[in-house]
């Protein structure tokens, strides 16, 4: 063997005899934790090798589809990576040909957190176009405001005051001319124009009873606002096919009320106009500005009270509280009613008049006034009943005023240190009562009085009938058949004439009321 | 539409009633006296019966049964401003079925119409 081979050789021992000796010394217990931590050692290494490999920073970008906005991806860089730039940046926005509305302040907090914070951001908008401006056309805007009123929550609600309808008065303005909004082009991110698009808006043509004005319509007349797509008008008559009810609620209209149908219980109307009915009305509570005609008659219901601008034309009238600016014309009767106007009451041909109080400026004429036992019938004539009733009025209030100063006036004695706080109250009653009692002399002077007015009966009076002609009373004792009655001035009694004839009959009853 | 016999001695009450309820489509036979009314009766059926029992010389018992024998799902309405007088005590007790003031209450009729003519 050479000596060459024989240096191999003994290397090739030694390290084997080494390799030998140290692992047998790792086999030992002491050794175990030692080659733990070698082995943790390696696999975290490789672990952590895995998990953060070097990556550069990264930046998407998304177009929506109307290109009216990019949204942009920023991913932050690991490991070795190299951050992300803003070359880049711009080198995406122009592969995606985004020229408009970038918006570089969100680029640069988009870049400053993905490198500086590692953070990963997404969705942050970095360029957002310009959005075009809606064109609208000049068109009319009508003003369907309703006449029902907000109440409180806790507020009970009263049905019968909410209506469909809409009221108008003469001169309210009902639809407004709305000037033309011109449309602007707006622009996408990727500089490409975007047309505007053009408002839907209703189109109303002026019906009847509206005027043109400078700002839009108005009402010609009082009335109802109808909507008949295209055209809108006012119509000065409310119809009301089936009446009066919970459908309607209360009635509030300015101008012609034309009720078809039943008043059920209970309902308000209100016309500015007239109102027509063509059943009985069930009065509760009717205010007309002008005539009141119906067919049918007049009911009254409860405490409700019907007052009429004009004149009144029924079959009958029957337990109403009706107070008239017009004549009262009732063909059949009129029943235990209280009437009052400022014209004539006429009833037709074979009219009954029965129970109740007349009062009529300007006279009377019907056939038959009671019935043989029916119940006793005031007439009062020749005064206008709304001065008089200012006038009982105030002679009520003379009379409160008078008891309180009487009561005042008995505590003086007695009033200690209050003696002159009850003089200076029995004082300002005084004075009250002046004033008061002056009122009513310049009311009296002034008062609606017709002299000539007349009573005038076709058929019979029954006895128990009141007729009163300016202040001069008459009380019917017997029958009278076909008769006139007149005040006569001269003599100061009420007259009683016999018709055809015209003789007068003696009137032992008649004399000034006391 | 009702068919409704009035008795009352008033002429005019009955024609006043008869030009009211005829405009509401009613056909209505006016009497004065018992024996008219009774004899009207006879040869009809009516909805309703409205009879002044007031009147002098009838015989109210007699006159409602005789009534109401004739139309026995008729309505009698005894008109009276005495509800507690004699005779209207017999009109009740002899079938009327309510009372009415004097001369008539066109709500109270025109109501009763239209439970009986709905």
């Amino acid at each position: 063997m050479t000596s060459d081979k024989e240096q191999t050789v003994a290397k090739l021992l030694e390290e084997s005899h080494e390799m030998v000796l140290r692992f047998a010394a790792m086999t030992g217990k002491s050794h175990v934790e030692e080659i733990s931590a070698a082995v943790q050692k390696q696999t975290l290494e490789a672990l952590d090798h895995g998990l953060e490999p070097s990556v550069d920073g990264f930046f998407d970008l998304f177009v929506e589809d109307d290109a009216m906005t990019a949204l942009a991806e920023f991913r932050p860089p690991s490991g070795e990576g190299k951050p992300l730039d803003l070359d880049l940046i711009e080198a995406a926005l122009q592969k995606y040909s985004i020229n408009h509305g970038i918006l570089w302040d969100q680029i640069r907090r988009g870049l400053d957190g993905c490198n500086l914070d590692r953070r990963f951001l997404s969705g942050v908008v970095v360029a957002q176009g310009t959005a075009p401006v809606v064109f609208v056309p000049g068109h009319l805007r009508i003003d369907q405001r309703t006449e029902a009123k907000p109440t409180a929550s806790d507020t009970p609600v009263d049905f019968k005051q909410i209506t469909p309808f809409v009221m108008v008065k003469r001169g309210d303005l009902i639809a407004m001319r709305m000037a033309e909004i011109p449309g602007v082009v707006g622009t996408d991110v990727k500089g490409q124009e975007v047309p505007f698009p053009t408002q839907k808006v209703p189109f109303w043509t002026p019906g009847s009873n509206v005027v043109d004005t400078a700002v839009g319509f108005e009402a010609a007349v009082d009335g109802r606002l109808v909507l008949s797509p295209p055209t809108f008008e006012v119509n000065p008559v409310l119809e009301l096919k089936e009446g009066v009810d919970y459908r309607t609620g209360n009635i509030h209209f300015k101008g012609e009320v034309l009720v078809l149908g039943k008043v059920a219980a209970g309902f308000a109307i209100e016309a500015g106009g007239g109102l027509s009915c063509t059943s009985v009305l069930d009065a509760f509570d009717v205010k007309v500005g002008n005539d009141l005609v119906t067919p049918g008659g007049i009911i009254g219901n409860g405490p409700g009270r019907v007052e009429v601008g004009g004149q009144v034309t029924a079959k009958f009238l029957e337990h109403i509280y009706l107070l008239a600016q017009g004549d009262v014309h009732a063909a059949a009767c009129v029943l235990n009613s209280v009437v009052k106007t400022r014209g004539k009451l006429e009833l037709g041909e074979k009219g009954i008049l029965a129970g109740g109080q007349i009062h009529a400026l300007d006279g009377a004429d019907m056939f038959q006034i009671g019935t043989p036992t029916g119940p006793q019938t005031e007439l009062y004539l020749g005064l206008d009943f709304l001065g008089m009733e200012h006038i009982l009025w105030i002679r009520e209030r003379t009379k409160e005023l008078h008891a309180q100063l009487t009561k005042v006036d008995s505590a003086i004695p007695y009033g200690g240190h209050r003696v002159a706080d009850l003089k200076e109250a029995a004082k300002k009653l005084r004075v009250e009562i002046i004033q008061l009692t002056e009122t009513a002399r310049e009311q009296l002077m002034k008062l609606g009085q017709n002299e000539e007015a007349t009573l005038t009966v076709r058929g019979s009076v029954y006895p128990g009938t009141l007729v009163e002609i300016c202040h001069m009373r008459f009380v019917v004792t017997q029958k009278l058949t076909a008769v006139r009655f007149s005040l006569d001035k001269r003599k100061g009694i009420i007259a009683v004439t016999a018709l055809g004839t015209e003789a007068t009959t003696p009137s032992a009853s008649s004399g000034k009321k006391r | 539409m009702a068919t409704i016999l009035v008795l009352d001695g008033d002429e005019t009450t009955l024609s006043c009633l008869h030009d009211v309820l005829e405009a509401f489509g009613h056909t209505v036979l006016p009497t004065m006296t018992q024996e008219a009314a009774v004899s009207v009766a006879q040869g009809l059926r009516f909805d309703l019966f409205l009879v002044d029992v007031e009147q002098e010389g009838i015989d109210t018992t007699l006159l409602v049964k005789a009534l109401l024998a004739s139309s026995p799902n008729a309505v009698l309405v005894a008109v009276s401003n005495y509800p507690k007088a004699q005779r209207t005590l017999e009109a009740v007790a002899a079938g009327a079925t309510c009372l009415m003031r004097k001369p008539f209450e066109i709500g109270r009729i025109l109501h009763l119409l239209e439970g009986i003519c709905p």
